[in-house]
């Protein structure tokens, strides 16, 4: 065997260990990659939920409520209600 | 060297002794062969026929992998949620597996919110090996149940829909079924576009169950697309509200209202009592889904008048101030035709001020049938309106060339045809609209809607003068009227017809706009059976209109169009208003409001 052919072979048997250990490394990677795909997911469930969840406590209903029952507000209505007119030329 | 080397392993003198040479090659030759067979072997199951080890490293490693797709939402035009889905779990169990511990069928029937007996009893099947114990489980139940790693009890994934605002809005967004798919309402129109598309990929697992490898995609997930509908839910809830009060308060077997945007054709709200909450379709009845606007349909009764004398006015038969003599009854062939409070003569204006039958019906005598067949035919009634929900039926208008004189009287004054409340609603966006019906939405739309002309503006204009004169002081429904803004309209009260006969139940109906001098809103209001006493549109379903033209207007910012000095009186004395109340200063766009009916109030 030459010189050569064995500088070769270390090479190959390097080479090879190295792609290996690539592959192991993308491998782990991937599985982070995975981890932070659920976890978004899962983020993006729990968005969804908050969304609902506002939906719910902003009902117009609930509002309406609160404010005549805690802050003992009154619906507007056009006799309580003061109508400013723009000064002319001026555009809104 | 080699030679003591040789010999310092075979102490042994027999293996000294050299071997014959055939031997010594024929044994090489047997192991050569014996090795050529394992590298033939070799090369056949990893080159030649690999499918069978193929597939076997794939069993073990290989998996595909759902890509779950969300239904879409559906939201109201500004962006609150009306229907989401949210991820839930199925929870089943397989019998033969499910060997459980007393205390453990207790725990998990509390979890499951079902009876314990009912419980016992399916995990009890021991014929089956797939049991559902229920479907639809929140989250964060079924991560609870997951935690009690029970044997023989699995989850699947799907979605749950969740209807935030519950029974106010169930008609028109309908509902879905436990597979997230379209029932009722826009669910169901809407299906092919709400509904999402799972995907699926090849994946590649190591012994851990890790993923490490996505080998490819089968399939590309697609999410459902969101919908925007036209509806408004600050103004869904006030015309649920009302409805809902009125029903309560007339002790009525239904009731309905819609609200269309004048400019643009949109829907914005339409509310129908009896409801349902599609959060809960546990046991739901016919009468509960029914949505009335859309898929009942009732005699109009005079709601209907402003359409023929439109087609009278139209065809150059009368004018506003043509005089009509209204008093007594109006005999045709056998039947007679009568108003309920005696009318000496009136003009056109009045009589549909005053809502005279007969004088409704001497106008509509006057037209050809044909005529006033095509004005009805234009306007949108007997043909289901194109709106894209489903069951919204067509009512019924017979073929003019049937039309007795007595049938064409009656039609004349909303009785012998029948129409559903969207359809009548639609048909007055052409007094809203200077003589031009336009088509209607249930999705948000910016755009100002097309119209198609049914009559000349100057019909129109007059014709909704005279519904102004209905909704004021000297009409039948003085109580449609609202602080701040003309209104006009018309009140319908019709007998309801049970097995061909006309009974002594009554449908009550509103159908107006305002502010009648730019009208922004069409509401149409009509109540069942309403049984405490009233039963007359101007005492039970003008009031209603009045409420909801009053909120609509405040929540769509629309500028009052009449002066507010009587209003603020009338707030005075209902006690309304606390404090001093500031009335309003002549704008600049109220100065030149024009002086209304209202005016002699």
């Amino acid at each position: 065997m030459t010189r050569i052919d064995i500088v070769i072979t270390i090479l190959l048997v390097l080479c090879s260990l190295l792609l290996v250990e690539s592959q192991h490394k993308n491998r782990r990677a991937y599985i982070e990659l995975e981890r932070a795909q659920q976890a978004e997911a899962k983020l993006q469930v729990q968005w969804n939920q908050l969304q609902l969840e506002q939906s719910r406590l902003t009902k117009t209903s609930l509002i309406a409520e609160a404010a005549a029952r805690d802050l003992k507000m009154q619906g507007v209505v056009p006799a309580r209600t003061l109508y400013l007119s723009e000064p002319a030329g001026v555009k809104p | 060297m080699r030679k003591t080397r040789v010999h310092s392993f075979t102490p042994n003198p027999l293996l000294k002794v050299k071997l014959p040479a055939g031997r010594s090659r024929f044994a090489m030759f047997m192991m050569s062969c014996a090795f050529l067979a394992l590298i033939a072997r070799a090369l056949w199951l990893q080159v030649w026929s690999n499918d069978f080890l193929q597939r076997q490293g794939e069993v073990r490693f290989m998996r595909t992998v759902e890509m779950p797709a969300t239904r879409g939402g559906i939201t109201d035009r500004n962006g609150a949620i009306l229907a989401k889905s949210l991820p839930a779990r199925a929870i089943f169990a397989n019998p033969g597996d499910a060997q459980l511990e007393p205390a453990q069928v207790s725990e998990l029937s509390k979890l499951l919110g079902m009876p314990e007996r009912d419980l016992a009893k399916r995990l009890a099947s021991d014929s089956k090996t797939f049991v559902y114990l229920k479907r639809q489980v929140d989250a964060p139940e079924a991560e609870k149940i997951a935690a009690l790693k029970l044997p023989g009890i699995h989850q699947l994934r799907e979605y749950k829909r969740h209807y935030p605002d519950g029974s106010t809005i169930a008609h028109v967004v309908g509902f879905t079924n436990v597979e997230d798919a379209g029932q009722e309402g826009m669910e169901l129109v809407h299906q092919p576009g709400l509904a999402g598309h799972a995907g699926a990929r090849r994946v590649m697992l190591d012994r851990m169950g890790n993923i490490i490898e996505d080998v490819g995609t089968l399939r590309e997930p697609q999410d459902g697309s969101d919908l925007q509908l036209s509806i408004d839910t600050r103004i869904q809830y006030h015309v649920f509200d009302a409805v809902r009060d009125a029903v309560n308060q007339h002790h009525a077997v239904a009731g309905a209202a819609v609200v269309l945007d004048a400019k643009t054709g949109e829907v914005l709200a339409l509310a129908n009592l009896p409801t349902y909450d599609p959060n809960e379709r546990g046991a739901l009845s016919g009468a509960q889904l029914r949505n009335r606007v859309m898929t009942d349909t009732f005699e109009p009764g005079s709601t209907f008048k402003p359409f023929a004398i439109s087609a009278a006015l139209e065809a150059g038969i009368v004018k506003p101030s043509s005089m009509v003599n209204c008093s007594g009854k109006l005999t045709i062939g056998s039947a007679s035709i009568g108003d309920a409070h005696g009318h000496g003569t009136l003009s056109v204006e009045e009589v549909l001020q005053k809502s005279s039958n007969v004088g409704t019906a001497k106008i509509a005598l006057q037209l050809p049938p044909q005529r006033m067949w095509e004005i009805y035919n234009s306007l949108g009634f007997g043909q289901a309106p194109e709106v894209g929900f489903p069951g919204a039926v067509a009512g019924r208008v017979r073929p003019w060339k049937t039309w007795k004189p007595i049938e064409q009287a009656t039609m004349s004054y909303g009785h012998g045809v029948s129409v559903s409340l969207l359809q009548l609603a639609r048909a007055y966006t052409v007094f809203a609209r200077d003589g031009e019906i336009i088509p209607l939405t249930f999705l948000k739309s910016e755009q100002p809607a097309v119209g198609q002309r049914v009559m000349s503006a100057e019909t129109a204009r007059a014709v909704r003068h005279m519904l102004e004169l209905a909704a004021g002081p000297g009409g039948t429904a003085p109580k449609a009227q609202i602080p701040g803004f003309s209104v006009a309209g018309k009140t319908g009260t019709a007998h309801k017809l049970d097995g061909g006969r006309y009974v002594t139940r009554y449908v009550s109906s509103f159908v107006g706009f305002a502010p009648a001098s730019n009208p922004r809103v069409i509401i149409a209001v009509m109540i069942d059976e309403p049984s405490a006493g009233e039963h007359y549109g101007g005492t039970v379903a003008a009031p209603i209109f009045a409420r909801i033209a009053s909120d609509t207007m405040r929540t769509l910012r629309v500028t009052p169009d009449i002066p507010l000095r009587a209003e603020t009186d009338s707030g005075a004395k209902s006690g309304s208003g606390s404090g001093p109340v500031p009335g309003m200063p002549p704008t600049s766009k109220t100065a030149r409001a024009p002086a209304r009916s209202r005016g002699n109030a």
